[in-house]
């Protein structure tokens, strides 16, 4: 009500000043006709007159033209018929000049209004086509699907008066909405209560027998939709169903993907299981059987080695189911750290622990005043810088020292695991943390090793909200680091 | 000594015994919850090795069981990523746990750590003073030294110290130490512990990252290490 109580008062206004601006524009041709004794020069005073209804008719609109005319004739004939200051229209010459004047501005103002209308017609489809096309450039430019509908919706907006808009999608049973305008609007009241009414539209979005769902319009202009604007919104419509599809489609290919992945493990797993379990296997078999066969008897040091085989061929095993459990996991995405803060020297002391005195001997250990406690779920980082080390230690020189740095870095608490081995080879970097990955000149070594660790290590790290990358050292050697989010509160 | 082995797997039965026979323990083999509660009452044995996984009956329950009429050492096996199993069962009461597959020589140790403690249960220090390699603890004067230099510990790090030596080579739980040494009321302020126990290493280890006497058990506790002598 207010708005329609202002436009009423604007039009009002408008209507006033085109009076007030006429009349003026009247009294002030009429006074410089006379100062300036036109119509003594001029044969036909009413003929300059009718230049002022035509600019009338050309500037203001067909009402204010006849006004003009009116207020024209009425001057015209005050001023400057004789007998003057008298409305004297007895003569036809009167009668004819008030009937010209009348007629010029009839007919100028209908053709202005005409050309307006031809030309806010103009602008509309310019204003459609341009709708199209940014409606288009979204669809194609916009993957997610949430922005791509939001900007249609944009674009409905500029082609019909909007007071609220949203995409609803029905595909997984329960109506969700993808988009909605203005943003935020998803949560009032009227998308519940939104049916087909004169001034909300319930307009279905479905392509090649697939119903996506629909699209609600709630309306603030009158009266119903122009044909342009109805067919405007149906091609916009046309672009959101095309929206709809391609996330359909591309939740289809992610499946797929999945599937193609849970095989591929498949796969790595059961040739993981019959190659790499069978030499443990093998050798314990080996050395079992060979204390146990009859035969000429076994020196001390011959049993001692078969003995020593078994004992390390069980640890490898051991080592090896684990790998799984962590990788099964880690494909099941089922890594929920339990954050807990941890004295620095205590994940150190725990992961060191995990080595042998000699491999200990190798690794060096800098620990900074920065950081001395770590926001950390234990076991998980514990895992990611045991399997980091071994690596290192294992890839490099038996004489070769490798170090971990563990300090702050502004908001982030940074663990560095550097080595000075082979380094890594640019296609093994792309490659690295990939499940089953082996850098080339390792896969048919003896090195053991399946290529699990790295692909756990950056899972953990993820899971973490972290981030591991490697690269090389400049002088040989590699880097491995570990970027872990720090708390804002410096307390826990 | 006496040691009740229950476990449901017969291979590891066979192999337990063996290898405590060899130490001069002797064995009785359980091969479920049911039959190692009866042979319990039966015979008390000295030490119960308790598997905690098994059909019907498992361990948790037989632990449960065995802690309302009898305090004998029990050391549980538990197999890899379940600490929240090992840490209710030691809760419940076990003394210590052992993760599959384990070695001989790392049970007999356990046994002995849990066999020498529940001797002296409860009691004061074991003795006025105790030595490990550099570290020298003195209960008399309340003294502690490493490589002969006196060492200022706070009174909470000294009990924490003390408590750790009088249970050494067991396993205590986050719990357990903090109601030993703060009280019932602190026992779940795992960060304080922590940041205690990073103190006391850095006043009683040579190298903190690489300590030799306070271990830390992943996410449990932590184990005073010292040779048995």
């Amino acid at each position: 009500m207010a708005t329609e109580l202002t436009s009423e008062r604007k039009q009002w206004k408008k209507f006033l000043a085109s009076f007030v601006f006429t009349t003026v524009g009247v009294l002030l041709f009429t006074a410089l006709i006379s100062s300036l004794h036109l119509d003594e020069q001029v044969a036909n005073i009413s003929m300059l007159y009718l230049f002022l209804v035509i600019l009338a008719a050309l500037v203001i609109g067909r009402g204010a033209a006849i006004w003009t005319s009116v207020a024209s004739f009425l001057a015209f004939n005050w001023f400057f018929v004789t007998p003057r200051h008298t409305f004297n229209v007895t003569a036809l010459t009167d009668w004819s000049v008030l009937v010209v004047f009348l007629f010029v501005a009839t007919v100028t103002g209908q053709l202005m209004a005409l050309l307006k209308a031809r030309a806010w017609e103009a602008r509309q489809h310019e204003r459609e086509a341009a709708a199209l096309a940014e409606a288009s450039w979204a669809v194609a430019s916009q993957l997610d699907i949430n922005s791509a509908l939001l900007e249609v919706l944009r674009q409905v907006s500029k082609v019909v008066d909007l007071e609220s808009a949203a995409f609803v999608s029905t595909e997984t049973g329960a109506p969700v909405v993808v988009a909605a305008f203005p943003v935020g609007a998803d949560d009032i009241p009227w998308l519940e209560t939104a049916a087909e009414t004169h001034e909300s539209l319930k307009l279905p979005i479905r392509m090649k027998d697939i119903d996506f769902g629909y699209a609600i319009l709630k309306l603030s202009q009158k009266g119903s939709l122009t044909a342009s604007q109805q067919r405007i919104i149906d091609s916009l419509l046309g672009h959101s169903a095309i929206v709809f599809q391609r996330e359909h489609l591309m939740q289809a290919e992610a499946k797929a993907q999945a599937l193609a992945d849970a095989d591929r493990l498949k796969t790595a797993l059961l040739s993981m299981v019959s190659h790499d379990f069978r030499s443990p296997l093998t050798s314990i078999k080996a050395s079992v059987s060979t204390l146990m066969e009859g035969g000429a008897p076994l020196d001390v040091e011959t049993k001692k080695g078969l003995h020593h085989a078994i004992d390390q061929e069980t640890d490898r095993l051991n080592r090896m189911v684990g790998n799984i459990l962590d990788l099964s996991r880690l494909e099941a995405d089922a890594w929920h750290p339990k954050l807990e803060w941890t004295p620095v020297s205590e994940l150190i002391g725990m992961t060191l622990d995990q080595f042998s005195p000699d491999s200990n001997k190798r690794i060096d250990v800098n620990m900074s005043s920065s950081l001395t406690e770590i926001n950390v779920d234990c076991v998980q980082m514990v895992q990611v810088i045991k399997n980091l080390v071994e690596n290192a230690l294992k890839y490099s020189k038996a004489e070769e020292r490798v170090e971990i740095n563990i300090f702050r870095d502004e908001d982030t608490a940074v663990i560095e695991v550097l080595d000075r081995g082979r380094g890594i080879s640019d296609p093994d970097l792309e490659h690295l943390f990939e499940p089953f990955y082996r850098a080339k000149e390792l896969q048919e070594s003896s090195v053991p090793g399946v290529g699990v660790g790295l692909a756990v290590c950056r899972g953990l790290v993820e899971a973490h909200r972290g981030s591991l990358i490697a690269k090389n050292r400049d002088n040989g050697g590699a880097i491995f680091r570990v970027n872990l989010p720090m708390q804002p509160a410096g307390n826990p | 000594m006496r040691v009740l082995v229950i476990d449901d797997e017969p291979q590891i039965r066979r192999a337990l015994r063996a290898g405590l026979e060899r130490t001069d323990y002797q064995v009785m083999l359980a091969a479920s919850g049911e039959e190692g509660l009866d042979m319990a009452s039966e015979h008390p044995p000295d030490l119960v090795i308790l598997d905690l996984a098994m059909p019907g009956t498992d361990g948790f329950h037989v632990l449960k069981e065995l802690r309302t009429w009898t305090k004998i050492p029990v050391i549980v096996l538990s197999v890899r990523d379940q600490e929240e199993d090992k840490i209710k069962a030691l809760d419940l009461g076990a003394d210590d746990y052992l993760t599959k597959p384990f070695g001989v020589g790392e049970l007999l140790a356990r046994m002995r750590a849990v066999l020498r403690r529940s001797a002296n249960e409860d009691e004061g220090p074991d003795e006025t003073v105790f030595e490990h390699g550099d570290l020298k603890v003195d209960h008399a004067h309340r003294e502690v030294t490493v490589a002969g230099e006196k060492v200022h510990l706070t009174p909470k790090e000294y009990d924490l110290l003390t408590c750790m030596v009088h249970f050494r080579n067991r396993v205590l739980t986050h719990r357990q130490l903090l109601s030993k040494v703060w009280g019932a009321e602190y026992a779940d302020d795992t960060h304080t512990l922590r940041v205690h126990i990073a103190n006391l290493r850095n006043k009683v280890e040579k190298d903190p990252a690489r300590p030799q006497h306070i271990h830390t058990e992943t996410r449990i506790g932590y184990r005073f290490k010292a040779e048995d002598k």
